[in-house]
C-alpha cells in the first residue's frame, strides 16, 4: 500500500517510513514525527492532550484568568524540548511535569505581586460587591482559598492527589520527586488543609469524620 | 484514615464544579492556533547554541543599559514618565490604567486623583489625593514605593498586606500578612516598620492633630522581632490615653484565635449586639460560638432574626441556630425547623447544600421516616456527590 504524499513520516500506514511498525497515532509515531519539525504533529499533539494538560492547569491553579496564556507556555515549552523526550510513553507524564512547573511558576509569581488599596481621606470604604455566590461552586471556591495559604509546594501535591485523583506515583513524576519525597510532602499537606478545613463553616462537614456519616 | 476519605470526597465534588469550568477545545482555539502560527523550523545544535549566545549576550546588554541609566518608566496615555515627574493623573467617568516598565501597574478608580511625584529605578513616590487606587507592585527589592495617602505614608519594600481608611471614623488600618512596611504617621516624630503578622492602627479621632498611633500585635512576636517602642507624641499633640499599649481590640484578637480574650474584649455582649450592624453581630455570634459561650451566641443569632429579618446574615443565624440546637443539644425537631427556615429563606444560598443535609440527618435521627427519604431524594437530585451523598442513598434505597 502506498502511503498519501502528504502523510508525515511515522504517522502513515505501517512499512512508512519512520517509525515502520508504530500503529496509526500512537505516541511513538507522534514524537518522531515532532522530532522532525512536522506542523501537523504539533496540532495532534495539542489536540490530544490540552485537554489533560488544561485539566492539571486548573487543578493546580484553581480558577485563573490566564489559563489559556499558561496552556499556551506548556505546550510552547514542550515543543521547544521535545528532543529531550525518550520514552514515547512517558509523553502525557512529561506533559503533566511541565504543566506542573509552568503552574508552580505562575503560582509564585502571583504571590511575589504585590496589591496595595489605597482610599484616600474623604472616601468612605464601600464593603466590597462580590459577585452572587453560587451554591454549587461554594466547595470549590473555599477549598483553593485554602489552598492559596499553603506552600506551593504543598499545595501542588494536595492538588494533584485529591482533586485530580493522581496516584502516587504520578504525583512524584509530576513534580519531578521521588516516591518518598511526594509521600512526606503530601502528609504535611493534609495536616494543614485539614486543620485549616475545619474552620470553613463549609468545608468542616467535608473533613469532620465520625458520627455524622454514622447511620 | 476518615480524614484521607472525606479529602478524596471533598476532591471528587472539587473536580467536579471544576470540570464544569474548562475552556475545552473550543475555549483554547487561540491557543492552538498561535501555536501553529509560526512554525519551528529544526536547528542544528550549533546553530542553536549560536543563537543561545547572541541572545543571551543582547540580553545582558539591554539590562546594562537600563539599568546602567536608572531607567524606570511609567507609561500611560501614550506618554512615557521617568525621573522627577511632578504630574497629577486623574481619572475621569472610567478607569484609568498606568503601567511601569517593571510590570507594575496601577489602576485608579473613576474620579480617583494620584499625584506622580518621581519614577526612577531606586523609589517611586505617589501620593493619592482623592478616590482609590489599586496597584501590582513587582517585588524587585531595588525600587522602593513610597506611597502617601491621608495622614499615612507607607514605604513597600516587598510585602503583602491589607491597608483601610475608614473616613468616617478617620481610622486606618494596615495587616502585613507577608513581609514588612515602614509606616509613619504625619506629626508622629518617627517611622516604625511593621512586619508579617503586626498591623498597625491610627485613630486620628482621638488625636486630629498629629494622628496618634498605636502597633497592635497579630501575633507573639518571633524572637528575631524587635519590639521597638511606640512613636513619640510630639509637642503640639496630646498623647496617647494610656502610657502602657492601648490593648487589642476584640477583633485583633478574634484574629489571633484568642476566643475567650476576644468575648472579654468585646464587654457588654447584648449592647454590642444591640448596636451592630449584620455582619458585626454575625462576627460577634460566631466569637460566642468559638468561645464556647452558647448561650451569648443565641442572644446574637436571635437578635440577627429579629433587627434584619430577611437580611443574608439572618438566613445564616438561622442555620446556626440549627447547628447549635443539632450538635449542641441534640434537639432534632428543633434544629430541622430552623435548616428549613434557612432554606426557605435561601435555596440558593451558600449553606444551602449543607443545611439540606442536616435536614436529612434530623429527619433520619428522629426517626421521620417518609421525611427521611422525601429528603434523601431531594438531595440527591440537588447534590449527588454532596457529603451526605452516602447517606441519603442509604436513605433513598439507592444503595
Amino acid at each position: 500500500m502506498s502511503v498519501p504524499p502528504d502523510t508525515p513520516p511515522g504517522l502513515g500506514l505501517a512499512g512508512g517510513a519512520g517509525v515502520a511498525s508504530a500503529p496509526v497515532g500512537s505516541d511513538a509515531a507522534l514524537l518522531e514525527a515532532l522530532r522532525q519539525g512536522d506542523t501537523r504533529a504539533k496540532g495532534l499533539l495539542f489536540d490530544r492532550y490540552a485537554g489533560h494538560v488544561e485539566r492539571v492547569l486548573r487543578r493546580v491553579l484553581g480558577l485563573d484568568p490566564d489559563l489559556a496564556d499558561v496552556l499556551q507556555d506548556v505546550f510552547v515549552e514542550a515543543l521547544t524540548s521535545i528532543q529531550d523526550v525518550r520514552d514515547p510513553n512517558a509523553l502525557r507524564s512529561w506533559l503533566s511535569s511541565i504543566a506542573v512547573f509552568t503552574a508552580r511558576r505562575k503560582i509564585r509569581s502571583r504571590v511575589r505581586r504585590r496589591w496595595l488599596m489605597f482610599l484616600a481621606p474623604d472616601a468612605v470604604p464601600e464593603p466590597p460587591s462580590e459577585p452572587p455566590r453560587r451554591e454549587d461552586t461554594e466547595a470549590l471556591r473555599r477549598t483553593y482559598a485554602v489552598l492559596d495559604r499553603m506552600p506551593t509546594d504543598e499545595r501542588i501535591a494536595f492538588a494533584l492527589r485529591y482533586v485530580d485523583g493522581m496516584e502516587l506515583t504520578e504525583v512524584a513524576r509530576a513534580c519531578d520527586v521521588s516516591l518518598a519525597t511526594i509521600k512526606r510532602r503530601l502528609v504535611k499537606a493534609e495536616q494543614r488543609f485539614v486543620a485549616m478545613a475545619r474552620r470553613d463553616p463549609v468545608l468542616e462537614d467535608w473533613v469532620k469524620e465520625g458520627r455524622r456519616w454514622a447511620t | 484514615m476518615g480524614d484521607l476519605n472525606h479529602l478524596e470526597a471533598l476532591g471528587r465534588e472539587v473536580a467536579r464544579q471544576q470540570d464544569s469550568t474548562l475552556l475545552g477545545p473550543r475555549g483554547y482555539a487561540n491557543v492552538r492556533a498561535s501555536l501553529l502560527e509560526a512554525p519551528r523550523e529544526k536547528r542544528r545544535r550549533g546553530v542553536l547554541a549560536l543563537s543561545f549566545a547572541t541572545a543571551a549576550l543582547g540580553a545582558a546588554l539591554a539590562l546594562w543599559l537600563w539599568f546602567g541609566r536608572g531607567q524606570l518608566v511609567l507609561r500611560h496615555a501614550g506618554s512615557e514618565l521617568s525621573g522627577a515627574v511632578s504630574t497629577r493623573i486623574e481619572a475621569g467617568q472610567t478607569q484609568e490604567r498606568l503601567s511601569f516598565s517593571d510590570g507594575s501597574e496601577l489602576v485608579l478608580e473613576p474620579t480617583s486623583r494620584l499625584r506622580v511625584a518621581r519614577v526612577e529605578s531606586q523609589v517611586v513616590e505617589l501620593e493619592l489625593e482623592r478616590g482609590r487606587m489599586r496597584a501590582v507592585v513587582e517585588s524587585a527589592g531595588r525600587t522602593r514605593w513610597r506611597i502617601t495617602s491621608g495622614p499615612v505614608e507607607v514605604v513597600v519594600t516587598g510585602t503583602r498586606f491589607d491597608v483601610s481608611w475608614d473616613g468616617e471614623r478617620r481610622r486606618f488600618a494596615l495587616d502585613v500578612t507577608e513581609g514588612k512596611v515602614r509606616v509613619s504617621a504625619r506629626g508622629a516624630g518617627s517611622e516604625r516598620t511593621v512586619a508579617a503578622g503586626e498591623s498597625y492602627v491610627i485613630d486620628c479621632q482621638a488625636d486630629p492633630a498629629a494622628c496618634g498611633s498605636r502597633v497592635e500585635e497579630l501575633a507573639p512576636p518571633l524572637a528575631s522581632r524587635q519590639n521597638a517602642p511606640l512613636p513619640t507624641p510630639t509637642a503640639e499633640s496630646p498623647a496617647p490615653s494610656a502610657s502602657a499599649p492601648a490593648p487589642p481590640s476584640w477583633k485583633t484578637l478574634v484574629r489571633q484565635g484568642k476566643y475567650k480574650l476576644a468575648l472579654d474584649a468585646v464587654g457588654d455582649f447584648e449592647a454590642a449586639c444591640r448596636a451592630a450592624g449584620p455582619d458585626e453581630l454575625m462576627e460577634l455570634a460566631n466569637l460566642a460560638r468559638l468561645a464556647g459561650a452558647p448561650a451569648k451566641a443565641m442572644t446574637a443569632f436571635t437578635l440577627s432574626r429579629s433587627r434584619f429579618p430577611g437580611h443574608p446574615r439572618a438566613a445564616e443565624a438561622a442555620f446556626q441556630l440549627g447547628r447549635m440546637a443539632f450538635d449542641g443539644r441534640g434537639n432534632y425537631g428543633e434544629a430541622a425547623r430552623w435548616f428549613s427556615t434557612y432554606l426557605g429563606e435561601q435555596p440558593g444560598g451558600p449553606f444551602a447544600r449543607d443545611a439540606l443535609g442536616r435536614l436529612l440527618e434530623c429527619h433520619q435521627r428522629s426517626g421521620a421516616t417518609s421525611a427521611a427519604q422525601a429528603t434523601a431524594k431531594r438531595y440527591l437530585a440537588a447534590y449527588p456527590n454532596g457529603p451526605h451523598a452516602p447517606l441519603a442513598r442509604s436513605l433513598a434505597g439507592e444503595d
